[in-house]
């Protein structure tokens, strides 16, 4: 349902363009979840509002194409685009404590999505959707203000905004990463349900990689703006093959083994505006090799899992 | 003092309703027999060149000022805000070109604009009032358009694109209401100017024509006597200094609750 063909953007910045996206193809099926995993600076935001087609001013896309459902939303009228954002596609952001409306009550802004998308106000359907995050009490929440509500409660009515319209794709923006740990793993819990009970489909972005391990169908690792590896969940996390993802990995700390330090990736990621030549991973990788430093790999299919490096020119 | 300030905008606008109707004086009867009278039991504040009584006058005239005051202030708080609603919501060529037109008239000075307008148009209640809310507004779209230029990077204003609201929808319901602080502060403030900018066209003839009395024209008409009749000039200049004091206190004060930065 949502294919995302050779997407390639930057931002336009006052001397070298900053590479957010390079060449970047996912797709993801009605009902199923992907997972985008990266470090900041990775890109992994700016795909997740390029979905939308809701990218900041100084946003250049040069390359591909977005399609929902076969259609490009980069092709959208604005009047189609407003009817789409928050109808088949909702989002929930970061930071559940600026993404609230601070003077409305949030009963009030769950009612505008479906004032706008559903043809009315509907109280009645408000407080069903509150129940549905499991908001206790929501009678008392559809009058409060973002102020008087906890962080996770807060997460909560996002979601209950980005489900108003009823989506079929919802994305989720690091949706737990301003909370507190114990209150990321009930919205994580959450939003798995919802998923299943709604039938939705659920691109989740996140830098912790650890959140995702048995929570998505597939999973996408990204560094520099591209994808490096993609596959099914499983198979990545038993059998990683980027070195970039194997470091990944390694750097989880783990209840079953007992290491005195966690191992680390020497070095930091590279700066978006100035990639080193070759592939983006190469001062940082282990494995580095002649090719490694002149030509950036591509992305490379080996049944259902890609990668893109030079270890892999044949099926591993 | 903020209290005080809003007593006295309270006792103004009391005068200026109901003023009129309890006065036994009328404030355009001439009595020749006494002419320049001092204040006294029967004229409290005196009576003018033509034995008219200058508390009347000075009742009537709060009329004059509240309402071209108020009505200029809105007029600019309208203009200001729109607009620079529009400038920073709008962003890029729409934002460069509306501050460099409103650059060229900061540059003139307020007094000449008002004097270029009124040389086309009769004088009148309605022009003057006109031509204060016209000539004011720029300082406060400068402010409005800094404030715009912030929140609409506010995640919730991102949200509610992402949501699928509309352009006017974000506007006026999630943005508007963010700016309501500045907006009061300089409208409260606003009013006192324009009361003060009434008085000084009235005084150069230029805004309420005799025989309705202004603030300012009273002023005017009493310089001629101020050596032998020093009631016809500090009376009315007393109203207008408490008037436009009053709503300078009441904008700080609103200022000082409304503005968290500042210290109270």
């Amino acid at each position: 349902m949502l294919k995302i063909e050779n997407l390639s953007l930057h931002y336009k910045r006052d001397n070298a363009p900053v590479l957010a996206l390079r060449d970047v193809s996912l797709s993801l099926e009605a009902g199923t979840s992907l997972g985008v995993v990266g470090e900041s600076g990775s890109g992994k935001s700016t795909l997740a509002l390029a979905v939308l087609n809701l990218l900041p001013e100084n946003a250049h896309r040069t390359d591909g194409r977005i399609l929902f459902e076969g259609k490009n939303v980069f092709d959208f009228s604005p009047r189609d685009l407003r009817r789409w954002r928050g109808g088949d596609v909702g989002i929930v952001f970061q930071d559940p404590f600026s993404s609230l409306n601070p003077v409305l009550t949030v009963g009030d802004q769950v009612d505008e999505v479906l004032a706008v998308h559903r043809g009315g106000r509907n109280r009645s359907t408000v407080l069903a959707l509150f129940d549905e995050v499991k908001l206790s009490n929501p009678q008392r929440i559809y009058g409060a203000y973002p102020h008087q509500l906890s962080g996770g409660q807060r997460q909560r009515v996002v979601l209950a905004m980005a489900l108003a319209g009823q989506p079929k794709l919802l994305i989720a923006d690091e949706p737990t990463t301003a909370l507190d740990v114990t209150v990321q793993r009930d919205i994580l819990e959450l939003l798995d349900g919802l998923r299943r009970s709604r039938g939705m489909a659920l691109l989740f972005v996140t830098h912790n990689l650890g959140l995702l391990l048995d929570r998505t169908d597939r999973l996408a690792v990204m560094y520099a703006g591209s994808v490096v590896e993609m596959g099914p969940t499983v198979d990545l996390l038993t059998d990683p093959r980027h070195p970039y993802t194997q470091g990944l990995l390694s750097s989880l700390p783990r209840l079953t083994e007992r290491r005195s330090r966690l191992s680390v990736l020497a070095g930091a990621p590279p700066d978006p505006s100035h990639l080193p030549g070759g592939c983006a991973f190469h001062p940082r990788c282990p494995k580095i090799f002649d090719p490694c430093s002149t030509k950036d790999p591509r992305g490379r299919f080996f049944g259902e899992r890609s990668v893109a490096c030079h270890l892999y020119r044949e099926a591993p | 003092m903020a209290l005080l300030g809003a007593g006295v905008i309270g006792g103004l606008i009391l005068t200026a309703t109901v003023g009129p109707v309890l006065m036994k004086q009328n404030p355009f009867e001439q009595n020749l027999l006494e002419r320049l009278s001092p204040p006294s039991s029967v004229h409290w504040m005196g009576t003018d060149d033509l034995g008219r009584d200058v508390l009347a006058r000075v009742v009537q005239g709060s009329r004059v000022s509240l309402t071209v005051g108020l009505l200029a202030a809105g007029l600019s708080v309208f203009l200001g805000t729109g607009i620079g609603l529009f400038a920073g919501f709008r962003g890029r060529g729409w934002d460069a070109v509306t501050m460099r037109v409103l650059d060229v008239l900061l540059c003139f000075p307020t007094i000449f604009l008002i004097l270029m307008v009124i040389a086309f148009l009769e004088p009148s209640v309605l022009t003057v009032m006109l031509v204060i809310g016209l000539t004011s507004w720029m300082g406060l779209a400068r402010l409005v358009r800094g404030e715009t230029l912030v929140l609409k990077e506010r995640d919730f204003i991102w949200a509610a694109r992402g949501l699928g609201l509309s352009e006017t929808r974000i506007l006026l319901v999630h943005l508007l209401p963010h700016l309501l602080s500045p907006v009061m502060v300089a409208a409260t403030l606003g009013v006192g100017g324009a009361v003060l900018t009434e008085s000084a066209l009235s005084f150069l003839g230029l805004g309420v024509q005799p025989p309705n009395p202004s603030w300012g024209s009273l002023l005017s008409a009493g310089k001629d006597y101020i050596h032998m009749a020093w009631w016809l000039t500090v009376f009315p200049g007393l109203a207008l200094f408490a008037t436009v004091l009053g709503f300078n206190l009441l904008g700080e004060g609103f200022r000082d609750v409304l503005d968290p930065r500042m210290e109270r």
